[in-house]
């Protein structure tokens, strides 16, 4: 017994596998990582669960999947003009008590859905069992749209990182590796980049165009690789210096060798115990973007826009407390992940949170 | 270039620009080697001895051209010399790209076990590496390759899996010695190889060595700050001082009739009774080295020696023939 618990010891792994493992030891990272990564997942099927079109109708013997392809209310012989009403659609059938149906998802109604036909009395609308975050003052459902949201904030924030991270890491990548004349002329090309102001830039340019969603990852791309690169660049020049890539050019590696397979993957723990920490930034920042007015144009359903709408209409508690808590969890989620990140590609062995 | 000699250092100078000031404009040469001159014969070990800072391992290092790859702007002249297949090439002259075809030809071993392997290899990888440079065998033989190195450097072949964090300094050094034999070396630089073990472990790892020499037919450079490691393991031993050879012959002789007062000095440093050193005299040298930056003119130890004299400041002593294959650069000594 004791012999077999040895080993399994002796059983060798790598740094990446032994950094997993001590990952998946601090359970609160470790959760926050399942639920986002799981709840991200979803958030791209979420028309099935939530959302206006019905998964199923069967119209006169006929199968549609409106989920997939759009269907004019005329189609169903409903009276509406533009597309079909399901859930309306869903009441008459059953008033009916034919042989047709709707399979509506869990939760019906649309991010950008208009509900003022369907509902009583002026928006914005408290919680009810039907609306369980409420209404907003355009009549649309709360939680709809801070479940569309998500979706929005994690993947911008996500390429951003991605994109902002690839660049930095290729700059800096030469700088330290090239060093000399290489590393000054790039420095200085940083310098000049780095004046730019941020702010600024997006103003003028959302005056000038509406942004949509890829615009503003270029942008935000364009300006947040720079910090990257000084980190990378330490690492590269750091690393370079090793006898371990002195060794790997006696043998006569060839500098692609060099770079990819021995510098590079020394060179990343700074930035990805960093990275999870750069997605909670990025997605604040589309926030403060949208918050401002100067982001993903209306109506998409993004969390900085429900947050001013919560600031216009403050007396109603649920357009201000709900985008904010559902926010708040995220963020606070993503930086478990870092901590736990960062604690995992820590050499010393006894961590802190656990 | 001599018939046995595998390895012809002619008059080797390295020069670091020093950088200072706002704009980094080069404001002083640190002369790290001064015109040295080095001969390793086929199957031969020699070693070479001096102080840190003498500049031992920027003599390695220029030997497989290291050095500008962390030093662009470092000034190399002289000849370095290497027999091969295709007779003899200059090092010095050869550009990179030519140059990596005979890289194989020479490798090296390096003092800290800790930072020369690459953490995120296994111990098969590394090893594996230079291989897949150096020779077209497939994969499967690569393989049998790997278990045959591990288990002449004594470890085990089911150990290529693990990583080095698995493993202790003199493990890691074996590693570093499997991998330098990978590409079936004629000639390997050991820059103090033992320097960074503990002593129980220094031995195993000098007569592994020393073992894998005589079994591969190898030259070694056994580069070490201390006399007694190297008399152990070497056939000749140069003595260096401040970017200068300044003792150099037979190990025997160096060791236990040392002619030039440095290697006096650094002999009398080595704690074992010798009966040979003359009524135990002990000698304690004065002051620090000094820097490469700012040498004394003449002789570069007459700032430290016991028996300098007016002269020794004035030119700088030839390394000349003091006794039969034994040569020394002193005006004094016999
Ligand atoms: N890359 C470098 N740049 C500037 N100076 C260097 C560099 N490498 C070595 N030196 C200097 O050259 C001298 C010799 O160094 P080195 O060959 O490493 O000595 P050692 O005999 O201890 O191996 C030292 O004074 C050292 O400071
Ligand atoms: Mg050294």
């Amino acid at each position: 017994m004791a012999e077999e618990k040895q080993n399994r010891k002796q059983i060798s792994v790598s740094l990446l596998k032994k950094r997993w493992r001590k990952f998946k030891t601090i359970k609160r990272g470790y959760y926050s990582f399942l639920i986002i990564v799981f709840l991200y997942l979803i958030s791209f099927i979420l028309p099935l669960f939530i959302g206006r079109s019905a998964l199923i109708v069967k119209y006169n013997d006929n199968y549609y999947s409106p989920i997939f392809t759009y269907h004019a209310a005329s189609e169903f012989n409903q009276n509406i003009p533009g597309e079909a009403n399901y859930r309306l659609l869903k009441k008459q059938f059953s008033e009916e008590n034919g042989n047709n149906w709707v399979l509506l998802p869990v939760y019906s109604f649309g991010p950008n859905e208009n509900l003022l036909d369907e509902t009583e009395g002026n928006p914005p609308h408290p919680p009810s069992l039907k609306h369980i975050m409420g209404t907003d003052s355009s009549c649309r459902d709360v939680f709809a749209r801070i479940a569309y949201g998500f979706n929005i904030s994690i993947s911008f924030a996500l390429s951003v990182t991605l994109f902002a991270f690839l660049i930095g890491i290729i700059i800096g990548a030469l700088q330290g590796f090239f060093g000399g004349v290489v590393d000054i002329i790039l420095h200085r090309i940083i310098e000049i980049w780095a004046t730019l102001p941020f702010l600024y830039v997006i103003i003028i340019i959302s005056s000038l165009l509406v942004p949509n969603f890829f615009l503003l990852c270029l942008i935000m791309t364009l300006f947040s690789w720079i910090g990257i690169t000084y980190y990378v660049r330490g690492e590269f020049y750091r690393e370079k210096a090793k006898d371990y890539v002195s060794a790997a050019v006696a043998m006569g590696a060839p500098t692609r060798n060099l770079i990819f397979k021995h510098i590079l993957p020394n060179s990343l723990t700074p930035i990805i115990s960093f990275a999870p920490f750069a997605i909670v930034g990025n997605i604040t920042a589309l926030v403060s973007l949208d918050f401002l007015g100067f982001g993903l144009p209306p109506p998409t359903p993004s969390w900085g826009q429900l947050i001013e709408q919560g600031m216009i209409n403050i007396e109603y508690w649920w357009l201000v407390a709900f985008p904010l808590a559902i926010q708040f969890l995220t963020l606070i989620a993503i930086v478990f992940i870092g901590e736990a990140v960062r604690e995992a590609f820590d050499p010393k062995v006894y961590a802190r949170l656990r | 270039m001599n018939q046995d000699n595998i390895l012809e250092i002619r008059n080797l100078s390295v020069n670091f620009p020093v950088t200072g000031g706002f704009f980094k404009r080069k404001i002083a040469d640190l002369n790290a080697v001064d015109g040295i001159n080095l001969e390793i014969k086929k199957g031969e070990t020699l070693g070479l001895v001096g102080e840190s800072g003498c500049g031992k391992s920027t003599i390695g290092k220029a030997i497989i051209k290291l050095l500008k790859f962390n030093s662009p702007d470092v000034k190399v002249s002289g000849e370095i010399l290497i027999k091969t297949e295709d007779g003899e090439i200059d090092i010095i002259k050869l550009k990179n790209k030519d140059l990596r075809k005979y890289r194989g030809y020479i490798q090296i071993v390096f003092q800290d076990p800790y930072s020369s392997l690459n953490p995120r290899m296994s111990v098969g990888q590394i090893i594996e590496e230079p291989m897949k440079y150096h020779s077209k065998i497939s994969k499967k033989e690569r393989g049998e390759r790997i278990a045959y190195l591990l288990e002449k450097v004594g470890m085990q072949p089911e150990q290529a899996k693990r990583y080095p964090h698995e493993f202790s300094g003199g493990q890691r050094q074996r590693v570093g010695i499997a991998r330098a034999l990978a590409t079936n070396p004629k000639l390997i630089i050991a820059d103090e190889p033992v320097s960074a073990l503990d002593v129980s472990i220094q031995a195993q790892v000098i007569n592994l060595l020393q073992e894998l020499q005589s079994e591969f037919d190898l030259s070694l450079l056994f580069i070490a700050h201390d006399l007694s490691v190297v008399e152990h393991i070497s056939s000749k031993i140069s003595v260096m001082y401040l970017g200068n050879i300044v003792e150099s012959g037979l190990s025997k002789e160096v060791y236990h009739k040392p002619v030039h007062p440095y290697s006096k000095a650094l002999l009398s440093a080595v704690p074992l009774p010798r009966v040979s050193l003359e009524k135990n005299e002990r000698i304690i040298l004065k002051g620090d080295i000094p820097t490469p930056l700012n040498k004394p003119s003449g002789c570069g130890f007459r700032t430290r020696c016991p028996i300098a004299q007016k002269e020794c400041a004035e030119s700088i002593p030839p390394l000349e023939l003091k006794r039969e294959n034994h040569f020394a650069a002193c005006f004094f000594s016999k």
